[in-house]
């Protein structure tokens, strides 16, 4: 946010003809000096393991996009970032997190390594609502297998990767708009797997709705 | 004074007193669409609202009883927001007068006039319109009185104003000469609109059949339009018209009927690409109602088919948000979706962030199943984030019952509300949203009708 504030600042300086003051410079030193080091830290290997096993690399400043791996990351208060690389690998505990959801999170997560973070405070919602999916998050995230779009999905909300979560939601949203309810159904490959104890309980639970009826 | 009278007198002191600030609208409203059509409680509600929303610049399309609609016009005029007032072709000379009439300072605001289409307003003949005109004189400084035979300017059915009036003859049974302010008209300048001027006050009578028409000082207002034959009253008493200083009929009506039908050509020629347009409208509604599959007793049954869910129920609901986001027909939509699986048929029914807008317009106020949409919003408190409701094309009682419940319960968020069309509300709907909703921001009551106009007036 700093950075962001005194480049804004500089510019305002330089459109009205007054030179840049010492902290402007300063700061947008310091965000030079941050996208560097990001950069570096982003050489820096760190491995994570699926829930199936599966040990997949990528760079620290793409694994912390990830809010969950960050904060765990964070917990460690490792000041030397070089030994995160020769530990063991993090253990991500969640049945979504499958091989194949894990290597494709990693894929986007090394594309998108440095994209501007995503400001909880700031009311954009509505404007990333509208926006298009990129051509390469597009091909991404156009998966034929439907289970394997659900795990990436769901992987994705469990590692709190945000950006992820709304290229599929998205995608999603795509496939499903503007059709009927047995369309959605099929597309999905919804089908009633309750059994008719599972069913009675349900009804039951839902008695009240019955009784007005 | 007749009963109307002391109505009307105490309809404009109650207007002038600025009792209308107890109407709690505190947000700013960009526009207040439509035709207002109405009794005094909605207008002294709609003026109170533009008196206190500095942002709101128009409204269009006000029409009612003609002293309802002078009156708003009154206190529009006095009212520094409003700049822009579209009237129907038919009303905006007596509204123009009206106003003009009351104008007694320079710094008060002035008014542009405008037309606007029919086609949003209810069908003619369906109300019983009284039209009010106040005497007009031509542009000749003298102050003699120059009265003609009165008119019934559009409503077949009038009421008020089928009566003649005369300054010195008259053949009316009910005569009782009083002051009336006059106009002076300068012909000239622009079509359809006319620079108007007090010149002073004179005497008139009135012969009103039904009730006198009176102004603000207490004033009779004598009904009058120029260029037009004398005309039968309602009452079966045919008025003969003695006007001093008359200029040949002939000219002066053909002059007349030239500039009348220069004004339906202008009107026709404005309105046809509006025309066009509501036909559009229409048609879409039209299919709306055919795509209105869904009910809303839907959301209360459970559903056999389901399957295990991967995705976490706030990723759905974020799905959802993107699918309905932008979505005309969102009500549809979302019981749409709400029927592809239990699971998430269970998530719409117990989210009210997916229920932030109710559009009910698509679906039939007469067979709707008001109990199962009462039944969700007490069991899951399902409205209470409800920023949005549109009920455009239900009638009054209806649309009243809807709003009741959904106002107090989660009245304060509501900032938009379309009752488009709506026919037959009643004073205490008014009331209702006036204590209830006091974020409105957007506030659609185009070609909508009151109940109360019958009570008063019949």
């Amino acid at each position: 946010m700093n950075g962001e504030y005194s480049l804004d600042t500089t510019e305002g300086m330089a459109a009205s003809g007054d030179p840049p003051t010492n902290n402007a410079v300063d700061d947008y030193d310091a965000e030079e000096a941050l996208e560097r080091q990001r950069e570096e830290e982003n050489k820096i290997k760190i491995k994570l393991k699926s829930f199936e096993g599966g040990v997949y690399e990528c760079g620290l400043t793409a694994a912390k996009m990830s809010v969950m791996v960050a904060n765990m990351l964070d917990a460690l208060q490792e000041t030397d970032l070089t030994k995160i690389a020769t530990r063991e690998p993090i253990p991500l505990q969640n049945d979504a997190v499958t091989n194949k959801a894990l290597e494709k999170i990693v894929e986007w997560v090394d594309h998108h390594w440095d994209d501007p973070p995503i400001d909880p405070d700031f009311d954009d919602e509505k404007e990333r609502r509208n926006e298009e999916l990129s051509h390469w998050d597009k091909q991404f995230i156009d998966i034929a297998d439907q289970g394997e779009l659900f795990d990436i999905i769901a992987a994705a909300n469990f590692m709190d990767i945000k950006g992820l979560v709304e290229v599929g939601a998205k995608h999603i949203c795509n496939k499903i708009k503007g059709k009927s309810c047995t369309e959605v159904r099929e597309m999905l490959k919804i089908h009633n797997d309750f059994t008719p104890e599972e069913e009675a309980a349900i009804h039951k639970e839902n008695e009240w709705i019955y009784a007005k009826d | 004074m007749s009963e109307m009278d002391k109505y009307y007198n105490e309809m404009i002191e109650y207007l002038d007193d600025g009792n209308c600030s107890r109407f709690p609208f505190t947000r700013k409203s960009e526009l207040v669409r439509g035709a207002i059509y109405g009794d005094d409680l909605f207008m002294t509600s709609i003026l109170a609202n533009s008196r206190q929303m500095e942002t709101k610049r128009t409204v269009n399309g006000i029409r009612g009883p003609n002293r309802v609609v002078v009156s708003a016009v009154h206190s529009l005029s006095r009212c520094m927001s409003v700049n822009h007032l579209s009237l129907s072709a038919d009303l905006i000379d007596t509204c123009v007068q009206f106003t003009l009439q009351y104008t007694t300072s320079a710094t008060d605001p002035k008014i542009l006039f405008d037309y606007t289409s029919k086609q949003l307003w209810p069908e003619e003949g369906v109300d019983v319109d009284m039209d009010y005109t106040p005497e007009v004189q031509d542009s000749d400084d003298s102050g003699n009185t120059t009265t003609e035979d009165n008119h019934n300017s559009s409503a077949d059915n009038a009421v008020a104003s089928d009566g003649t009036d005369t300054s010195k003859d008259n053949n009316c049974s009910l005569s009782d000469e009083r002051i009336v302010p006059s106009i002076k008209i300068s012909k000239n300048k622009r079509k359809n609109s006319k620079n108007w001027s007090i010149v002073g006050q004179q005497s008139a009578t009135n012969c009103a059949k039904n009730g006198l028409n009176v102004d603000n000082n207490g004033n009779e207002m004598v009904p009058k339009k120029r260029g037009r034959k004398p005309k039968a009253a309602t009452n079966g008493v045919t008025e003969v018209v003695v006007v001093a200083d008359q200029k040949p009929p002939k000219k002066q009506k053909k002059t007349a009927l030239n500039e009348r039908r220069r004004t339906e050509r202008d009107y026709k020629q404005k309105s046809s690409v509006k025309q066009s347009e509501d036909n559009e409208r229409q048609c879409d509604r039209k299919v709306n109602r055919m795509n209105s599959k869904w009910e809303f007793s839907c959301l209360l049954k459970t559903l056999d088919t389901d399957f295990e869910q991967i995705l976490a129920d706030e990723i759905l609901i974020k799905i959802f948000d993107y699918v309905l986001v932008d979505d005309k027909n969102r009500t549809q939509s979302i019981i749409n979706l709400s029927q592809v699986c239990e699971s998430w048929r269970k998530i719409i029914t117990t989210t009210p962030l997916m229920w932030k807008s109710l559009d009910l317009q698509t679906f039939s106020d007469t067979s709707f199943q008001y109990q199962h949409l009462f039944d969700l919003m007490d069991k899951n408190q399902l409205f209470i984030c409800m920023k949005a409701l549109n009920l455009s094309g239900w009638s009054g009682s209806n649309a009243e019952r809807v709003l009741d419940t959904i106002a107090i319960n989660c009245g304060a968020n509501l900032n938009e509300l379309s009752l488009n069309n709506c026919k037959n509300i009643s004073s205490q709907f008014l009331q209702t949203l006036s204590t209830h909703c006091t974020n409105i921001v957007v506030l659609n009551i185009s070609a909508i009708t009151v109940i109360i106009y019958y009570r008063i007036y019949c």
